[in-house]
């Protein structure tokens, strides 16, 4: 049996565990939570007046987002990036999720989150001479770049730092969307909770 | 018997001045009506009174068999014509019958611009069963499952890393206040407890168009279901008794008394609080009395009839997850004492506070009574959470950080009236 030293210890912290990037897609929602009105207007409702709508309270938000219990086609907001349940109405969806874990080295590493958006062409264009899709990526913009989710090092939207950072058309007729990739960097377990 | 036969033209005569039309239905009646019971294939059958009443009575009926209009040849044995011995017998597509150990589903009638009252039938070879999501409510709806499984295969060479189960069902079934509730995603399970397979309701597999009259969305009394082959789930499907997702809602109920008594004439209210998989949720009540000469219940509302003890039942519309409540009826009047703590809502959302109040009630009549109010945290850090009593009947509880291994009991106690209430300390959603 191998004896413990000081310096097997050393060798063993040193290496990175990616803690909290199970907890990413959560606290990225609920950062969009208490922190954005308007892609939440856009997600309930499919008008086109939609982002002039009185502000949904947290429970209202909450009701939008999937619990892991039922027709997944019921809901907006998502932890993961694909869904079993076919989609019967035009609706606004976004997706969540860590989408790559890159290793930089053994200590440093960082974790890219994706956030998609989609919606339903019908329901894309709104009265304000914005569409939906473009609107709720703006404010994921804004509201994520360099914005502290907890747990991990800042959420970042940025070439320099990752060089997948950048947007992308995504989805297919008759759904509309775009993804957003940021990254976090993260290094031996500096997010544990 | 035999055979009676009458010429139209001999009968018209004799009835001089009738209507010929009238008088050759009516002489088709009298032929069919002497013929009825000579006949080698007439029983007695049970006939659904209305469609979806799953009220029966019983109708004697002549039963044939079917020829495919298109081949000539004759259909199996889970075909039938019905043939009824009064002509204007009322009958419908989509209603049932029951013999021989089945439930029959119309699937054809003879009843437009036609004389004789005459159905198709199909056997329903199996039973949707469902515990639907909205209302808690347990179904169950006879079906007619296609034979053959359309594309059965599994995904193997379609480039995907996973072989999964393909196939699709094609499936007919009364459309009525039960059916209408099947959803699209909606998963079923077939077979028996050796083996089910599952199938999931495809995304335009709801066929409730077929309107029985043209401009009346109403009026379809057939549902067409399409499903595609899913999967199964030992954990959270019903695999004994074959119903899908039964254990992904998890229902339970209880009511604010366990026991009241009161004399004739008095009456009791009860409350009835139902969770689903551990949050508290609204759902129809049914409500029942083991004894109405003691006591009888109406939506929660016990009025005392007369001396004596009876047990007084609630459970979710449809579904067997019940509460009780004892009920003693005494010649002298009696002191019931609850608490009722509201809002009825166990759980307080992350970053969220609620306030909740706190009332005693004397035979339903709040009390101005105040309470102690105490929480036990368990095994929750003392960080993620903020209890505070804020006055003799209110208290406030702010969620700071989820917390999904434990919960807070709150206990208020007035006297010797003790009441405790469990909330968790759940997420943002």
């Amino acid at each position: 049996m191998a004896q413990e030293t000081m310096t097997n210890w050393i060798g063993l912290s040193a290496y990175n565990d990616f803690s909290q990037f199970s907890k990413l897609s959560y606290n990225c929602i609920k950062t969009l939570m208490d922190t954005d009105e308007l892609t939440w207007k856009l997600l309930k409702y499919n008008d086109s007046d939609a982002w002039k709508k009185a502000n949904l309270t947290q429970e209202e938000k909450a009701n939008l987002i999937y619990a892991g219990i039922g027709d997944t086609s019921k809901f907006n907001v998502f932890m993961d990036a694909k869904q079993p349940d076919v989609l019967v109405e035009e609706v606004t969806l976004l997706r969540i999720t860590p989408h790559y874990a890159v290793g930089v080295n053994r200590t440093v590493g960082y974790i890219e989150v994706s956030m998609e958006v989609f919606a339903h062409y019908k329901i894309n264009h709104l009265s304000n001479y914005t569409t939906r899709i473009d609107s709720i990526a703006e404010r994921l913009l804004a509201v994520f770049n360099g914005c502290d989710v907890g747990g991990l090092g800042l959420m970042s939207f940025n070439k320099m730092s990752d060089e997948s950072s950048r947007g992308f058309q995504a989805g297919q007729i008759p759904f509309g969307g775009k993804q957003l990739i940021f990254s976090t960097w993260s290094a031996v377990g500096n997010g544990s909770e | 018997m035999t055979y009676k036969y009458t010429r139209a033209s001999q009968n018209a005569v004799a009835q001089k001045g009738a209507d010929p039309k009238s008088e050759l239905i009516s002489l088709f009646q009298e032929t069919l009506k002497d013929q009825f019971y000579n006949s080698s294939n007439w029983w007695t059958i049970q006939e659904e009174t209305a469609v979806g009443s799953r009220a029966f009575e019983d109708v004697d009926v002549r039963i044939s068999h079917v020829i495919n209009a298109e081949t000539g040849l004759k259909l199996g044995d889970d075909w039938k014509t019905v043939y009824f011995e009064d002509l204007p017998h009322e009958i419908s597509l989509g209603k049932h019958y029951i013999f021989d150990g089945s439930t029959w589903l119309t699937v054809n009638t003879e009843i437009i611009k036609n004389l004789a009252a005459t159905c198709t039938i199909r056997r329903c070879n199996n039973t949707l069963r469902w515990l639907d999501e909205t209302t808690g409510g347990y179904y169950e709806e006879p079906c007619c499952i296609e034979y053959l499984v359309k594309e059965p295969r599994d995904y193997a060479t379609q480039g995907s890393p996973f072989m999964t189960p393909g196939g699709f069902l094609h499936i007919l079934t009364q459309f009525n206040e039960r059916s209408n509730l099947i959803n699209e995603n909606q998963r079923f399970l077939f077979g028996d407890v050796n083996h089910w397979t599952g199938y999931k309701v495809i995304g335009t597999g709801l066929n409730d168009f077929q309107n029985a009259q043209t401009f009346d969305n109403a009026s379809a009394k057939i549902l067409v279901v399409d499903m595609a082959a899913n999967f199964i789930d030992k954990q959270l499907d019903d695999i004994v008794n074959g119903i899908a997702d039964v254990h992904k809602n998890v229902y339970t109920l209880s009511l604010d008394k366990i026991s009241a008594s009161g004399s004739p004439g008095g009456m009791v209210k009860l409350i009835g609080a139902v969770t689903l998989n551990g949050a508290t949720a609204v759902r129809n009540l049914e409500w029942d009395t083991s004894n109405a000469a003691i006591a009888t219940v109406n939506s929660g509302s016990v009025v005392l009839k007369a001396t004596g003890s009876c047990v007084i039942t609630a459970n979710i519309e449809n579904n067997a997850v019940s509460a009780s409540c004892a009920i003693a009826v005494s010649g002298s009047p009696a002191t019931n004492n609850s608490i009722l703590i509201t809002p009825n809502q166990n759980y307080v959302l992350e970053g969220s506070s609620k306030l909740y109040a706190v009332y005693l009630y004397r035979n339903d009549a709040a009390q101005a009574d105040t309470f102690t109010i105490s929480c036990n945290a368990h095994s929750i850090p003392s960080t993620s959470y903020t209890f505070q009593q804020t006055d003799g009947n209110h208290f406030s509880v702010l969620n700071n950080l989820r917390d999904v291994n434990s919960y807070l009991t709150i206990t208020a106690t007035s006297g010797s009236n003790i009441k405790t209430f469990d909330i968790t300390l759940r997420g943002a959603w």
